[in-house]
């Protein structure tokens, strides 16, 4: 990516990071010397069994938490620094896993609105942010309507367009799809896949799914809050003790790839849908 | 010996304004030893009939029986202390100070002559050592160890079924395999239903499959029957994933192969069909 001379780094940066939940840094850490850089246009998978540090790890990048030691810099920009905060917020929007916690609004359009109301953002500016946001999860046509009435996946979109409407570069996803049937979680990846590859949002997903990884530009493994890997998604996917290690299990999609390929198939090792893998046998 | 859910029908606030059906002429048989997995999309109803089948509520239509005798009738206390009921994120219900003693509260609280006995053998049951997990406290086990503890819980009551809302939900590899151990070892004494959205967790070693969609079964039967209904399943519910790439690599070359979720079997199909390997 190209960047001026002179200017601020951009991207979503830890540097050195650790971050310990008990006062003083006694007790265990749950992150340990974290250094990696989230980039605009890149979607960066975040693997790791429970407990490894991967929510610590997302809460971190708008100052939900602050590292006990090391930096985080969102754009240049400290959100460690209260005058900040704001700033480093409105660039960086959070997903949790169930919408349910984030939707405040009685219709639709409310909830999407209700951020940029809060930045003091002019009415007809808003009219288009809301618009515009939710044209992107594609929810057109849903304005009216009452968020209790959607489906699970409908509802992970819309906090997805809420936090779009706040215009923010980089989104951090905690496991959005952990709550969702097969056919929402498919709908919120191909979102978020076109958010970061289509849109150049900066996009961290936090996931426990491998075919969440295989769409992913990198992937960073956590094991115990140390990063045991960052790299290539193809380079963990063929690698079965650092996928044991990273909490994922190669799916039986995977087996069956595994298989083709040694009868001597040209199957990629980031086909593990049904159709990319019959695709790859196909052309 | 089976719970039996024949024609029923449940609607929440029935007779009123907002009455909302989300259950509606649902059979259900679930055999001791058996595996019966439940499917649907968000919102099918598989929740309401877990709480149905456990008496927590009673259908408006048709009837719940436990081994011949019916749910709603006097025996209703009694019956329901033989169908465990695990709900989703049981771990969050949790309060005792040691793992053993919080799978000891059931059979303490059923009088159990020895509750701790009763306790530590259900821990055992589920994979976790009662000498090195019974005198943890719950609050800091990982999620695949909170989740078999919960399990263990509802074991140590000795349920004759024990009913599994979204069990695998939201944990990771080593802690899905836990939990399907567990499943598995409670089929040696109890008839057990899974709701999940993961089709391919359970489908395997189940005996029986129910796919809800808006409130109706939308299929009933066996594994491999659902395999070759697959074009009658409802949005939102997916057959697995090798069963699914055999199925649309039969649609490319024009063949019409018989689904499977073993993925030996698919690539043996899957080559023949794509002529073997160039």
């Amino acid at each position: 990516m190209a960047q001026g001379a002179g200017t601020a780094v951009s991207g979503v940066a830890f540097e050195d990071v650790s971050f310990s939940y008990s006062a003083g840094g006694a007790g265990r850490s749950a992150l340990c010397d974290i250094t990696l850089t989230l980039s605009s246009g890149e979607l960066l998978a975040v693997v790791g069994a429970n407990g490894s540090g991967k929510s610590t790890l997302a809460r971190l990048c708008n100052g939900l938490l602050v590292a006990s030691s090391g930096v985080v810099r969102v754009d240049g920009l400290d959100p460690a620094d209260p005058d900040l905060t704001w700033d480093v917020r409105s660039r960086v929007a959070m997903v949790f896993q169930d919408p349910d916690n984030q939707i405040v609004g009685t219709v639709v359009e409310d909830d999407v609105a209700f951020g940029p109301e809060n930045l003091g953002v002019p009415a007809d500016e808003i009219r288009r942010r809301v618009d515009a946001a939710l044209a992107a999860v594609g929810l057109a046509g849903f304005e009216r309507r009452e968020p209790h009435l959607l489906s699970d996946g409908q509802k992970q979109r819309l906090a997805m367009a809420s936090a779009l409407a706040m215009e923010p570069a980089y989104l951090v996803l905690d496991e959005p799809c952990a709550m969702l049937d097969p056919e929402g979680r498919a709908d919120v990846l191909a979102l978020a896949d076109a958010l970061a590859h289509e849109r150049g949002h900066g996009v961290l997903l936090v996931t426990h799914d491998i075919a969440d990884v295989a769409v992913a530009d990198r992937v960073a493994v956590l094991d115990r809050g140390v990063l045991s890997f960052l790299g290539d998604p193809e380079d963990l996917l063929s690698d079965d003790a650092a996928l044991t290690a990273a909490g994922l299990e190669m799916p039986s999609i995977g087996v069956l790839a595994a298989l083709l390929r040694e009868s001597g198939f040209d199957v990629p090792r980031r086909a593990l849908t049904p159709e990319a893998l019959v695709g790859a046998l196909w052309h | 010996m089976a719970l039996i859910v024949e024609d029923a029908g449940f609607a929440y606030n029935a007779g009123r304004g907002f009455e909302h059906r989300a259950l509606e002429g649902v059979d259900m048989t679930v055999e001791r030893g058996g595996l019966t997995v439940v499917l649907g999309p968000t919102g099918s109803g598989k929740s309401t009939l877990l709480r149905l089948a456990c008496g927590l509520v009673d259908a408006t239509e048709g009837r719940v029986t436990i081994d011949g005798q019916e749910m709603s009738s006097a025996a209703r206390r009694r019956l329901r202390g033989r169908v465990g009921m695990v709900f989703q994120n049981p771990e969050s219900q949790f309060f005792a100070a040691s793992v053993l003693e919080d799978v000891a509260f059931g059979p303490v609280n059923l009088g159990a002559a020895h509750p701790h006995d009763e306790a530590r053998a259900a821990l055992t049951a589920v994979g976790l050592d009662p000498d090195e997990f019974g005198f943890r406290t719950p609050f800091e086990l990982s999620g695949g160890e909170a989740r078999r503890a919960a399990v263990a819980g509802v074991l140590a009551m000795r349920p004759d079924y024990l009913l599994l809302d979204e069990p695998t939900a939201g944990l990771d590899a080593r802690g899905r395999a836990a939990v399907r151990e567990a499943v598995a070892a409670a089929r040696s004494s109890a008839g057990v239903v899974v709701v999940t959205h993961e089709a391919s967790e359970f489908m395997a070693s189940a005996d029986r499959v129910l796919v809800l969609s808006g409130g109706s079964l939308a299929f009933s039967g066996t594994p491999a029957e659902m395999l070759s209904a697959s074009a009658s399943l409802p949005a939102g519910v997916r057959l697995p994933d090798v069963a699914r790439a055999v199925l649309l690599a039969g649609e490319r070359w024009g063949a019409n192969p018989r689904a499977t979720l073993d993925p030996r079997e698919a690539a043996r199909i899957l080559t023949a069909m794509a002529g073997g390997p160039r």
